[in-house]
């Protein structure tokens, strides 16, 4: 490994001053090693990084993917043990790049491409930046059930709780987001989510599950991120997703550079691929809605100008985490 | 071929002396009986001997190198000692050829002589031709023959044997000790062999040692042993000795001397300074004898008859002393049970002083009344 | 010139014992053992008493006397206990039944029986699921479907008590069987003659003597099922019934490194159950280990007579259900192109199939990885195990007892909890070589063979008992030195209990996954971690389609195996009568 680092430390060197020889334009000579942690399911990591190399083709990326939570402690052990290994994070909320940004473990990007999207998704400071829009919503089983509900609030009926299943903020980014924005929000706060408890409503582990336990009948209804049951449905699942009348809430799995990277010119090629049209199209052909304007989301999709996008303050939801997590626990069997 | 010396061995285990303070001498080429009721030390004795227990006391020599002292100790890997377990101990993922040479693979003996050696053991232990055999076809005195085999085949300097014939019927015991005398013969090493079975030892054995509770008893060989035993622990042990009081009447001449006991008079040996007034007598059944009718000796009335093919033990109870009853053997015809006859007692033993006082002989007494 | 002095001319002058052979190899084992087993724990400990010794114990205190800690505890002990008396009741039954009656095909019969061992225990989970879930192939017999449940009545504390107890009833099947084949024949006919019937027989003799077994056996169940993640993992989360296993693995997921000194402290509680289950097995095997004569004739079996239908199709049907049923379900969630399609003509699609082992590359490298680490892992521990077998066993040396105890800390510990020690001493580079061993195959490896020790250890342990001393006295009075001894003896009469250690340590290597959750990475995928991040990420009829082909290579194995097993001695392979 070390002889490893010692290599593309060499050719990124090089690569370096290629760059600043050639004008900008040559972002193709960007080249070694790049080093990924992720959140993003393998099957499209694959298709990502295949896609990135048409691009970038001399850049050899690797990476390490588990749910997110599982990723940040893996990067904490390495933090603590002094020897971090990833050049790129990518992962699904803000919250904990808020919070990687607030150890200083994040380098800025100034020149990030953002132009053509919306300002506010990205860090001010510019260590990290949205890539696409994910939002969380509910499915349901259309075997189960044939006049499925379409508000968060009739989900806290009894007869509806006792057949829906969530995903945990203690596994998932999103959930995190997702629980932290209902229970800020007047007329939920942790008072739906104790209606939900005391309703009989499950809590699993990540999204995956949820999408497994309602595709399969076992439960009626499911808290979940828009792409996963929209994506099965296309294939046959017999699924749908819902967008609430109140609304739903977002990650836009973000993007960012470690302050310890070792390959910057090929991180920053990355960041720069995320956001450019090329990349912001393979994110709509994987499922997902896109950032930049002027792209075209998904077939699957509703007209998105009709739903309603609930956001929340970043910093407050860092201040809340710990809160958020051991409540939920608390309640749904920690 | 090996003078085993032993001097003041003593083992302690869990507070007790298993061994206690033997001193024996084994001379060279002989085979010695370790004899005695279990839990009397003798299998520790064994091991000691072997090298698997390090001894707390004394000193064990073999031909004046010391083999074993407390905190020194010669492994069994290097005493060239070999060993006859009581379980045979066969190696069953090894044929026969392969248990009986193996001492020889681990000196790196050429295949040719091993090959040779292996023959010539199982010749002598009767089992020629059986050298691809594996072991768990065979039967207990086929095993056990291998076992011999593999200690002959290692031509050790000291060979111990622990209750080989335990496992055997009889029939089979019989052809064993034959094995054990062409094996002796063959290997002239010297034996040690431990057993409770006083019928092996003395069948077997040069000498024999009796031990009881870790204590040497008597050393001697099997006709002293069974003519003059040393004290009462013996007496009772070897050949169903019956220890009564008898009342001696004169001083010993030339080992003999005239007492009393149920107011029939004989002549009894005894040791040389024998005194007066009470004594103890060891009287053996064979020594024991139905009078024929109108012959003075000892009332008694019959209590039962064993039947042992040559002989007959009559169990009778004396019209003097009916709780303490005597056995005598016979070959002669037996009058039925409940019958009066007179019985003379034709020889015995007078055990030393030193045994009388024991109190042992007190409860070797009461525990014989009780049977 | 003495004799002695001829031959051995260093014999005289020895003063001490020769302890030499058996202090190096003690030595190199106690190395062994410390680096791979109590030196990341020890590192992990730290972490603990970080802040000083009294804050650490208040710390613990604090920790345990916390509600959510309680009631893991408690939960763990509840389902442990109630699932090891399942895993007794079905693997004695089974054991007696085998042993004891003329049921045929019980070649097939035990095969089955002892699947669970062959499977990993979150494709069971998975398997199970699948087989109660509304979509499963079962209530398509007719009749069925009126029980068909609303909600899947595996998720909380009676599905965990279930699919543990299936899953751990092997272990106690193994030991009893092992005991009924060593009961003397003599015993069961005296009870017989007595005039006792078969069933008082079995109820007077039998099961009184198999009770040392069936104690051990369900040591051993007791303390797998209190480290057990899989099953609670699938099961118990969303069935709001936490575990300690779980517990542990949901504060670190959700609170990072810095719920490591938490976590620690619950893991002292495991290690505290896991030590009182280890110690009652040790006693009452050392009360009851006698060195039995493996030659004697063992029972032939009673005859069923008129029970003999009713049994067969009772012991069958109860064989489909826990043992075939659920993979098929499994199976059956592979061939559907999307998750929750009902297996039809129409939908039956190898698409998943082709596709995991054609198109997935992180399936292909896990494939091989797997395989890799788990015969190498299975070598090196079965070499390890032998030595230090003997010297517990027929050395009766204290340490490698203490050893042995070692060895036990990281396969009874949580897998998770291991990771994390493993990669807090492994992540800096190491003190000679300089390098690091982190992000590379050789941390797993580091890490099963500190996991999977103990597994193979029992057996061979077991074994070792067993043989008479008195062999190994034979072989020294013949002059052989302890290395000899153990090559040439000790060796092959072990032989069959290390092929029965390695294979044991293959299986449990091969599909790992919760040591392997945090130490894989790209390059290094393991099949466990595959699977389970396949059905994170919701592509559950990928994640069963490579359960498919695990199952697939894992059967076929046993199948090669068993062939071959003619020709190997009785013992090794667990299924062979």
């Amino acid at each position: 490994m070390t002889n490893d680092r010692v290599t593309f430390k060499r050719a990124a060197m090089i690569a370096a001053t290629l760059g600043f020889m050639f004008s900008a334009g040559s972002a193709h000579a960007q080249s070694g090693d790049l080093v990924i942690y992720t959140s993003t399911p393998t099957e499209q990591m694959d298709e990502l990084v295949a896609r990135f190399n048409e691009t970038y083709p001399d850049v050899n990326v690797e990476y390490f993917r588990s749910g997110t939570t599982e990723v940040i402690n893996r990067l904490q052990a390495e933090f603590t043990a002094g020897a971090p290994q990833p050049d790129v994070l990518l992962i699904a909320d803000t919250v904990v790049m808020s919070q990687l940004k607030a150890d200083e473990r994040l380098m800025a990007y100034a020149d990030a491409p953002i132009a053509g999207t919306d300002a506010a998704l990205h860090d001010s400071d510019m260590t990290f930046f949205s890539t696409k829009l994910i939002t969380t919503g509910f499915m349901v089983n259309t075997d189960n059930v044939a006049d499925p509900v379409t508000s968060w609030v009739d989900l806290a009926d009894e007869a509806i709780a006792g057949r829906l299943m969530m995903p945990s903020p203690l596994y998932s980014g999103a959930a995190l987001i997702h629980v932290g924005t209902v229970t800020n929000l007047d007329g939920f706060g942790w008072d739906f989510y104790e209606a939900l408890a005391d309703g009989g409503a499950v809590a699993g582990r990540g999204n995956g599950g949820v999408l497994d336990a309602v595709a399969r009948g076992e439960m009626d209804y499911g808290v979940i991120v828009d792409f996963m049951p929209l994506n099965a449905k296309a294939d046959g699942s017999p699924v749908d997703f819902i967008f609430p009348d109140e609304g739903v809430t977002a990650v836009t799995e973000p993007v960012a550079i470690l302050s310890t990277a070792n390959n910057v010119e090929a991180a920053q090629a990355f960041v720069d691929w995320q956001l450019s049209e090329d990349g912001q199209r393979f994110h709509v052909e994987q499922g997902y809605l896109p950032l930049r304007e002027g792209i075209t989301p998904p077939d699957v999709f509703p007209a998105m100008d009709a739903v309603n996008v609930i956001t929340i303050d970043p910093a407050l939801l860092m201040e809340q985490t710990e809160e958020i997590k051991r409540r939920f626990a608390d309640l749904f069997g920690g | 071929m090996a003078h085993v010396s032993l001097r003041n061995v003593t083992r302690i285990a869990a507070g007790r002396r298993i061994v206690d303070d033997v001193s024996l001498e084994i001379a060279d080429g002989s085979c010695q009986a370790l004899l005695g009721p279990s839990g009397c030390g003798k299998t520790t004795l064994l091991r000691l001997l072997a090298g698997f227990d390090a001894l707390d006391g004394g000193e064990i020599r073999f031909d004046d190198d010391v083999v074993a002292r407390p905190g020194r100790q010669l492994e069994p890997e290097d005493r060239r000692v070999g060993m006859v377990f009581q379980s045979y101990a066969l190696w069953p993922h090894l044929d026969v050829a392969g248990n009986v040479d193996y001492a020889l693979r681990v000196r790196k003996v050429a295949r040719a002589e091993r090959r040779s050696r292996v023959e010539e053991a199982l010749e002598i232990v009767g089992l020629p031709g059986f050298a691809e055999r594996k072991v768990q076809n065979l039967s207990g005195g086929q095993r056990q023959r291998v076992a011999l085999a593999r200690c002959l085949a290692m031509r050790p300097r000291l060979v111990l044997l622990d209750e080989p014939l335990a496992n055997l019927d009889a029939h089979l015991r019989e052809t064993m000790i034959d094995a054990f005398r062409a094996f002796h013969a063959a290997s002239g090493a010297t034996m040690i062999y431990v057993t409770h079975d006083q019928a092996e030892a003395m069948a077997l054995a040069d000498r024999i040692a009796v031990m009881d509770q870790g204590r040497l008893r008597q050393v001697d060989t099997p006709v002293r042993l069974y003519d003059a035993p040393c004290d009462a622990m013996v007496a009772r042990f070897i050949g169903q000795g019956q220890l009564l009081p008898v009342e001696v009447l004169a001083p010993p001449v030339s080992g003999q001397v005239r007492v009393r006991l149920y107011g029939y008079e004989t002549d009894l040996r005894c040791e040389a300074g024998q005194g007066g007034g009470t004594a103890t007598a060891c009287l053996r059944p064979d020594a024991i004898a139905i009078a024929g009718t109108g012959d003075a000796g000892i009332a008694a009335h019959i209590r039962d008859v064993r039947f042992e093919g040559a002989s007959q033990l009559v169990r009778i109870a004396p019209v003097s002393a009916p709780q303490t009853p005597l056995l005598l053997r016979t070959r002669g015809p037996v009058p039925a049970v409940g019958a009066l006859v007179h019985v003379t007692v034709d020889d015995g033993w007078i055990l030393p002083h030193a045994a009388q006082e024991a109190p042992e002989t007190v409860a070797f007494e009461r525990a014989q009344a009780a049977e | 010139m003495s004799v002695a002095q001829r031959d051995h001319p260093g014999a005289l002058r020895r003063r001490f014992p020769d302890m030499g052979a058996e202090t190096l190899i003690l030595s190199a084992l106690g190395l062994y053992v410390v680096v791979l087993c109590i030196w990341p724990l020890a590192r992990l400990l730290a972490t603990v008493f970080a802040d000083g010794a009294a804050e650490g114990i208040a710390f613990i205190a604090e920790v345990w006397s916390g509600r959510a800690a309680r009631r893991a505890t408690w939960n763990t002990l509840e389902a442990s206990f109630l699932a090891t008396i399942v895993s007794v009741l079905l693997g004695a039954a089974t054991a007696l039944i085998v042993a004891l009656t003329d049921l045929r095909y019980k070649v097939l019969l035990v095969f089955l029986l002892l699947l669970p061992l062959l499977i990993p225990p979150q494709i069971s989970a998975l398997a199970w699921l699948a087989m109660i879930g509304p979509q499963s192939p079962l209530w398509l017999i007719p009749g069925l479907e009126a029980v068909r449940p609303d909600r899947n009545p595996l998720l909380g504390r009676d599905g965990i008590v279930l699919v543990m107890g299936l899953e751990h009833a092997p272990m106690v099947f193994l030991a009893v069987r092992a005991a009924l084949r060593s009961l003397p024949a003599d015993l069961i006919d005296a009870a017989r003659a007595a005039g006792s019937r078969p069933m008082g027989a079995l109820l007077r003799v039998i099961l009184p003597l198999m009770l040392p077994a069936m104690t051990a056996g369900a040591a051993l169940a007791f303390v797998s099922a209190i480290g057990n993640f899989g099953v609670p993992a699938l099961l118990g989360i969303p069935g709001r019934y936490p575990m300690l296993s779980t517990l542990i693995y949901q504060r670190l997921s959700g609170f990072g490194p810095g719920a490591l000194p938490e976590v620690a402290s619950l893991a002292l509680i495991l290690a505290g159950m896991a030590v009182i289950g280890i110690a009652a097995q040790t006693l009452i095997l050392r009360r009851h280990a006698a060195a039995v004569d493996r030659v004697g004739a063992t029972h032939g079996g009673f005859a069923l007579g008129r029970w003999f239908w009713p049994v067969t199709l009772a012991v069958w049907a109860l064989m489909l259900l826990i043992a075939v049923m659920p993979l098929v379900s499994l199976a059956a969630s592979a061939l559907v192109p999307s998750v929750g399609m009902r297996l039809t003509w129409q939908t039956l699609t190898f698409d998943n199939l082709i596709y995991v082992v054609t198109g997935l590359g992180s399936a292909q490298r896990a494939f091989v990885n797997s395989l890799f680490l788990a015969g190498t892992a299975a070598v090196i521990t079965v070499c390890v195990c032998a030595p230090l077998a003997w010297l517990m066993v027929a050395r009766r040396s204290r340490v490698a007892q203490w050893l042995n105890v070692a060895a036990d800390a990281p396969y009874v510990l949580p897998g998770i909890v291991l990771s994390i020690a493993v990669i807090l001493v492994l992540l800096p580079p190491l003190p000679i070589l300089g390098i690091s061993l982190y992000n590379t195959i050789w941390i797993l490896l580091f890490a099963y063979l500190a996991r999977f020790l103990a597994l193979a250890l029992r057996p061979v342990v077991a074994a070792m008992a067993q043989i008479d001393r008195a062999g190994e006295e034979a072989a020294q009075m013949a002059g052989a030195r302890p290395f000899h001894r153990l090559r040439t003896i000790i060796l092959p009469l072990l032989a069959p209990a290390l092929g029965a250690g390695a294979i044991l340590v293959f299986l449990g290597a091969f599909s790992e996954l919760t040591v392997s959750a945090l130490l894989w990475s790209r390059g290094s995928e393991t099949v466990g971690v595959v699977i389970f991040s396949l059905y994170d990420e919701g592509n559950s009829t990928a994640a069963a389609a490579v359960s498919v082909w695990v199952l697939a290579i894992i059967l076929g194995l046993a199948l090669a195996v068993s062939t071959l097993g003619r020709r190997l001695p009785e013992g090794v392979l667990p299924w062979r009568m």
